[in-house]
């Protein structure tokens, strides 16, 4: 299942709301269209509020020559750099 | 002429040993200014060139060993000032200077060799628009190419968390001054395009001197910015500090801070943006239900005023009602005509004869049509007649009948 990206989905609600407002479409079509719309709106609104919180750095682990880039998380250093 | 002593006679390569002697003793060390010609870069690294005024030219070489270390490109025209020794070539009886350090006059070096690589690089087109990535507008992953220490990532992670946002970054530390902060910058952006999973890549560090962002203004930094598949949001110095990564980069932030802003302002806007789409939508929708239910009621009441069994229904409720009026009004008038009845009827009973002829009146009655008799003239001699009292009656014969004059 591939994911739709968050700006697509957002083009595409935005797509809905513009046709809606035309008011044009035909009750049932309209209705079936919103229902998509909300199922975009909840997609987004998701996407929006999934990411983890959290900073790591790459600390190098290892001898030098086959030293490897390690995710540490990151923690900051009190005094100025 | 003819002296005591005979001439002394030089040969060649004596003289030229003397030459290249007496001129490298004397001219070693020295600082010469001049408009560089014949401008050659060889494939074996070394530079050869003419140094010229009005007047003269010198030719002049500068080593690989010593031309590593330019900032800018020496080129033809340009006015440079070098520092070297002057040095003879015997073979070829040529004397010229070996340079060990070049500047150009008037701008400094390091500006001409910004203002030249960002010439070339804009030639080459880098920095042309239709190459810019957009920038993701909601970037799960967010990869940091800075200084681990530097006032860049605190000021980076502090707008971050003042704007309680979500995010997730992974810091790739680097120098970010010194000669190894270039090549570190671009073997990180390589690293973290190789490693995947980043939406953005931000390259920062916080204020300085031209000399101190001068790895942000370098070739390979550029180039590595160029060749990243992630987009990258460059965010050098100060507000004023403009470097070549910024104009490379698919978008620049004037401070780290507001790479950080670009980032997180963004998931507000959009946050906003989405609500704003979902109302706008509900709206739209709720308004045409309602327009809807609206015209259904009218519609329905219509059609229960045009619905023939309504009519009848309607009809009969009328029908009821007006029996109901009907009954009403009878009943009264019934009630009415009942008080009329009995003063009618005792009205009628002080008329009644019979009460007159309790009184000792009578009737007389011819028989046998038992006419009333009212005048004697009605009657002759023998008839029979019905005398009728109050109670009782009598039948009589007529004897004498006697005309009344009176």
């Amino acid at each position: 299942m591939e994911e739709v990206k968050f700006e697509e989905a957002l083009k595409q609600l935005e797509a809905i709301v513009s046709r809606l407002e035309v008011g044009d479409l035909p009750l049932e079509q309209a209705l079936s269209i919103f229902e998509e719309g909300v199922r975009l709106a909840k997609l987004c609104a998701q996407r929006l509020n999934e990411a983890e919180s959290r900073v790591n750095v790459l600390v190098r682990r290892g001898e030098a020559g086959v030293s490897e880039l390690e995710e540490r998380p990151f923690e900051e250093e009190a005094e100025e750099g | 002429m003819a002296g005591v002593h005979a001439p002394r006679i030089y040969t060649v390569s004596d003289l030229t040993v003397e030459i290249r002697a007496l001129l490298e003793d004397s001219l070693s060390g020295i600082w010469v200014e001049g408009e560089l010609s014949n401008f050659h870069h060889h494939s074996s690294g070394h530079m050869y060139f003419t140094l010229k005024d009005q007047e003269s030219q010198i030719k002049g070489v500068m080593f690989r060993m010593q031309n590593r270390q330019l900032k800018f490109r020496p080129d033809d025209g340009l006015h440079v000032l070098v520092y070297g020794d002057l040095g003879v070539y015997e073979r070829r009886g040529e004397y010229q200077i070996v340079v060990e350090y070049m500047e150009p006059k008037g701008l400094g070096a390091l500006q001409l060799a910004f203002e030249q690589l960002k010439e070339r690089l804009a030639a080459e087109g880098l920095f042309d628009d239709a190459r810019k990535r957009p920038i993701p507008m909601l970037p799960r992953r967010i990869g940091v190419i800075t200084s681990p220490t530097g006032a860049a990532i605190r000021d980076i992670l502090h707008v971050l968390r003042r704007r309680f946002a979500n995010v997730d970054v992974l810091i790739h530390p680097v120098a970010v001054q010194g000669d190894q902060a270039a090549p570190e910058i671009a073997d990180a952006l390589r690293e973290l395009n190789r490693r995947g999973g980043l939406d953005v890549l931000i390259l920062a560090r916080g204020g300085g001197s031209m000399e101190d962002l001068w790895p942000f203004n370098e070739e390979v930094v550029a180039r590595a910015i160029a060749n990243s598949k992630i987009p990258v949001i460059s965010a050098v110095g100060h507000e004023v500090d403009y470097t070549i990564a910024d104009f490379v980069a698919d978008l620049r932030a004037p401070t780290p801070s507001a790479a950080a802003e670009v980032v997180v302002s963004r998931k507000d806007e959009l946050a906003q943006r989405l609500d704003d789409l979902h109302a706008r939508m509900s709206g739209v929708v709720r308004s045409r239900l309602h327009a809807l239910l609206v015209r259904l009621a009218g519609l329905d009441r219509h059609l229960r005023l045009l619905n023939p069994i309504e009519r009848v229904r309607m009809g009969r409720r009328r029908l009821d009602e007006f029996w109901t009026h009907l009954t009403r009004w009878a009943d009264r008038r019934l009630i009415v005509s009942h008080g009329e009845l009995r003063a009618l009827a005792g009205k009628l009973d002080s008329l009644s004869p019979l009460a007159i002829m309790s009184r000792g009146y009578s009737i007389c009655l011819r028989l046998p049509g038992r006419e009333i008799v009212k005048e004697s003239a009605m009657l002759v001699a023998g008839d029979q007649v019905d005398i009728r009292l109050h109670r009782g009656s009598v039948q009589c014969d007529v004897r004498e009948v006697t005309a009344d004059n009176g």
